[in-house]
C-alpha cells in the first residue's frame, strides 16, 4: 500500500532539511558585495561545493559558475528520484521531464544559430535519461546538424509536431507549448495535490499568456495577431482572455486589478514597466507554490515546491554572477532577483 | 545601400538586434585593419558606425583613407564628439561645442 | 601670367587685376559668411543630437548586459539571429552653397513592432522586446546624426578652403598687385624725370 503511493513521510523529511540548505534572503544581499572570484569561491563553501570542486580543473569565472549550477539542479534532480519511490517517484519523474524539454530547445536553438557547442552544453540541465524515462540522448542530439534533429525528433510521438514546424522560431515556440503540458501531464488525477499542482501551472500559463498579451498590446497588436500565440489550459478562462485581447493596453492594465497577483505587479502597472509586471508574476507563483505546499505537507506539494525554490535560487545565482561579470549596476541586479 | 556596425562582439550585439546584418567583429588589431579594408571597397555599404575606442586604434593612414572616402562615420561615444568638435576647433579657430 | 611690363599699358594691367582680386576677395568673404551662418545653423541642431545620441547609447548598452545578465548571452544572440534585416538606407546629396552634402534616408521603418522583427515571442522575455527597441531607436538617431554630422564636416572642409584663399589674396595676391603697381609708377615717374631732363639738356 504504501510503497505504491510513495514514501512521502521520508521523502519530505529529506525535503525539509534540502530546503534548510538553500541560501536565504541576506545572503543575496551579501553576494551583492563581492566580486565574481569571491561570489564562485563563496557558493564554493555552500551547497554547490561538490560541483565546483569537480569542474574548477576544466572551468574557470563564469563558465565555472553555470555549469556547477547546471549540474547541481541536475543532481538534485537525479537524488530525488533515487529516494523516492512508487508514485511520489512517477509524480518527480513527470515533473523533471520539463528538463528534457528545456535542453532539446536549448539545443535546437544553439545549433539553429550555429552556436559553438561548448557554449550550448553550458545551458544543459544534466537530468539522467533513464529514470525520466526521456526520449533521448540529449548530448547525442548536439552532435546532430539541425535537420538530422529534426528528423530524430519526428520519431517521438510528443515531438513530432515540433518535428513539422517549418522554421526555427516556431518549432521553440512549439516546445513551449510542449514544456507546459510536460508539467501538468504527470498531475492530471483527481487528488487534491494533482489539483494544485495543475494549479500552480496554470498560474505560469496565466503569467505567460498576460505578458504575450501586454507586450503585443503595447505595439497595438490586433486580438487576431495575439490570440494564436495563446497557450492553452489557463486558469483564466478562454472567454476572459478573448475580452482582455480586445481591450487597449490601458484597459487591460485596469482588468488586471481583479486578479489574485495584483499585490505583486501594482508597481509595475502604475509605472507601466512590462518588466516589472513580469517579475512580479514570478514572485507570486513562487509564493503561491509555497503556500499551497501547506495544504498536504506529507504529500509530493513540498517536494515540487522545493524544486521550484531550488530553480529559482539557481537562476538568481547566474543572474548575479552574469552581472557581476558585465559590470552591472547593482540597483539593476537586484531588481530583476525574485525573491521571496 | 546599408549600414555596417564594427567593434568587439558585445558593441555588435545590440546593432544586430535592431536588423544590422553588415557586422564587423574585432578580436585583434589586425580585424580592425583587415576589416576597414574590405569596408573601403564594399560598394554597398554607406554608413560605418563604430564605438569610440575603436575608431581611436584605426592606423593613421587608414583613418584618413576613411575619412576622404564617400563612406558616411559614425563614431559613437566621448571620442566622437571630439571627432567633430576638434575640427571645428581648428577651422573656426574657438571651440564653438558648448555643453549646457 | 602674363609678364607685366614698366609702362603705362602694364600698370593700367596691374590696376585691373588689383581690381578683379579685390571684387574676388568680397565675394569670398561674402561666401565665407554665409557658410559660416549656415555652419552654426546646423551646428546647434547637431550638438544637441549627438548629446542625446550618445545618452542613448550608454543606456542602450546598459539595458543589453541586463538581458545577458538575466537571459543569458546565448538566447540574447539567438534572437539576434532571428531578427529581419534592417531597410535600406538611401544617400543622396544636396547642394549647399556649392558644397555638396549628404542627405540620408532610411528606405523603410527602422522601428518595428515586435512581431514584425522576428523573434519568437513566446520565447522571449519583455526585456528583449526593450533592448531592439532602444537599439532601434538609436539607430534611427544615428542616421541622422550621421547626416549632421558629415555636413557639419565638409561645410568646415569648405570654409577652410575658402579661408584659405580670402588669406592667400588679402596678404599675397592683392599685396603683391599693389607693391608691382608701386613699383611700375615709381619706374614710370623715374622714366618721365629723365625724359624732362634729357630734354632739358638737349634744349640747350
Amino acid at each position: 500500500m504504501i510503497f505504491r503511493r510513495g514514501n512521502y513521510p521520508y521523502l519530505v523529511a529529506r525535503v525539509r532539511a534540502m530546503k534548510g540548505r538553500l541560501l536565504k534572503r541576506d545572503v543575496y544581499g551579501r553576494l551583492m558585495g563581492m566580486g565574481l572570484k569571491d561570489i564562485i569561491r563563496f557558493i564554493g563553501e555552500t551547497d554547490y561545493k561538490k560541483e565546483i570542486d569537480e569542474l574548477a580543473g576544466k572551468y574557470s569565472g563564469i563558465d565555472l559558475l553555470e555549469k556547477a549550477l547546471n549540474l547541481n539542479l541536475g543532481r538534485t534532480i537525479n537524488k530525488l528520484i533515487k529516494i523516492s519511490t512508487g508514485d511520489a517517484r512517477r509524480k518527480i519523474v513527470a515533473y523533471s521531464s520539463k528538463y528534457e524539454v528545456i535542453n532539446v530547445r536549448n539545443i535546437i536553438v544553439g545549433v539553429g544559430r550555429g552556436l559553438p557547442i561548448e557554449e550550448i552544453e553550458k545551458s544543459l540541465v544534466p537530468v539522467e535519461a533513464e529514470p525520466l524515462e526521456m526520449e533521448f540522448d540529449i548530448y547525442g542530439l548536439l552532435k546532430m546538424n539541425l535537420s538530422e534533429i529534426r528528423d530524430e525528433l519526428g520519431r517521438h510521438r510528443d515531438y513530432r509536431a515540433v518535428a513539422e514546424r517549418k522554421s526555427l522560431v516556431e518549432m521553440e515556440e512549439e516546445l513551449i507549448r510542449l514544456y507546459y503540458e510536460r508539467l501538468a501531464s504527470g498531475f492530471s488525477g483527481r487528488s487534491r495535490e494533482d489539483r494544485i499542482v495543475r494549479e500552480v501551472v496554470s498560474t505560469e500559463i496565466d503569467a505567460r499568456n498576460i505578458m504575450t498579451v501586454l507586450r503585443m498590446k503595447v505595439d497595438g497588436a490586433t486580438p487576431r495577431e495575439i490570440r494564436w500565440r495563446l497557450i492553452e489550459n489557463g486558469a483564466i478562462p478562454r472567454k476572459e482572455m478573448e475580452l482582455l485581447i480586445r481591450e487597449e493596453f490601458d484597459e487591460i492594465l485596469k482588468h488586471l486589478k481583479n486578479y489574485p497577483f495584483f499585490q505583486y505587479i501594482k508597481e509595475g502597472i502604475e509605472k507601466r514597466d512590462l518588466s516589472k509586471i513580469e517579475q512580479g508574476l514570478k514572485r507570486y507563483i513562487l509564493k503561491k507554490a509555497e503556500k499551497l505546499a501547506y495544504y498536504r505537507p506529507i504529500s509530493i506539494l513540498p517536494v515540487i515546491n522545493y524544486l521550484m525554490r531550488k530553480e529559482n535560487e539557481v537562476s538568481n545565482l547566474r543572474l548575479i554572477a552574469r552581472g557581476k561579470e558585465l559590470n552591472l549596476r547593482e540597483d539593476l541586479i537586484r531588481e530583476n532577483l525574485v525573491v521571496v | 545601400m546599408d549600414i555596417c556596425v564594427l567593434g568587439p562582439p558585445g558593441f555588435v550585439l545590440g546593432f544586430r538586434l535592431a536588423g544590422i546584418k553588415n557586422v564587423y567583429e574585432i578580436h585583434s588589431e589586425d580585424d580592425l585593419s583587415e576589416s576597414i579594408r574590405d569596408i573601403l571597397t564594399e560598394k554597398n555599404i554607406s554608413i560605418v558606425i563604430m564605438p569610440g575606442d575603436q575608431y581611436e586604434r584605426i592606423p593613421k593612414y587608414l583613418k584618413s583613407e576613411l575619412e576622404s572616402s564617400d563612406k558616411l562615420l559614425l563614431v559613437l561615444g566621448e571620442e566622437g564628439e571630439r571627432r567633430i568638435r576638434e575640427k571645428t576647433k581648428r577651422v573656426m579657430g574657438v571651440d564653438l561645442w558648448r555643453k549646457e | 601670367m602674363m609678364e607685366i611690363r614698366p609702362t603705362r599699358s602694364g600698370l593700367i594691367e596691374v590696376k585691373r587685376r588689383i581690381e578683379i582680386a579685390k571684387k574676388g576677395w568680397e565675394l569670398l568673404k561674402r561666401k565665407r559668411d554665409a557658410l559660416v551662418s549656415e555652419f552654426f545653423k546646423i551646428m546647434e541642431q547637431t550638438a544637441e543630437l549627438r548629446r542625446k545620441v550618445n545618452e542613448k547609447y550608454a543606456k542602450a548598452y546598459e539595458k543589453l548586459s541586463l538581458a545577458k545578465a538575466v537571459e543569458g548571452t546565448p538566447a540574447i544572440v539567438s534572437a539576434a539571429m532571428s531578427v529581419r534585416e534592417a531597410p535600406e538606407i538611401d544617400v543622396s546629396f544636396k547642394n549647399i552653397m556649392g558644397v555638396k552634402v549628404p542627405k540620408v534616408k532610411s528606405k523603410g521603418k527602422i522601428k518595428r513592432k515586435i512581431w514584425e522583427r522576428g523573434y519568437g515571442i513566446l520565447g522571449t522575455s519583455t526585456l528583449i522586446d526593450e533592448v531592439s527597441k532602444e537599439y532601434e531607436e538609436l539607430l534611427e538617431m544615428g542616421v541622422k546624426l550621421t547626416e549632421l554630422e558629415n555636413t557639419l564636416v565638409r561645410l568646415l572642409d569648405e570654409i577652410d578652403k575658402n579661408k584659405r584663399r580670402v588669406n592667400a589674396l588679402e596678404y599675397i595676391v592683392i599685396p603683391n598687385l599693389e607693391r608691382t603697381s608701386r613699383e611700375i609708377r615709381f619706374k614710370l615717374e623715374e622714366m618721365e624725370r629723365e625724359d624732362i631732363f634729357r630734354l632739358k639738356r638737349f634744349k640747350r
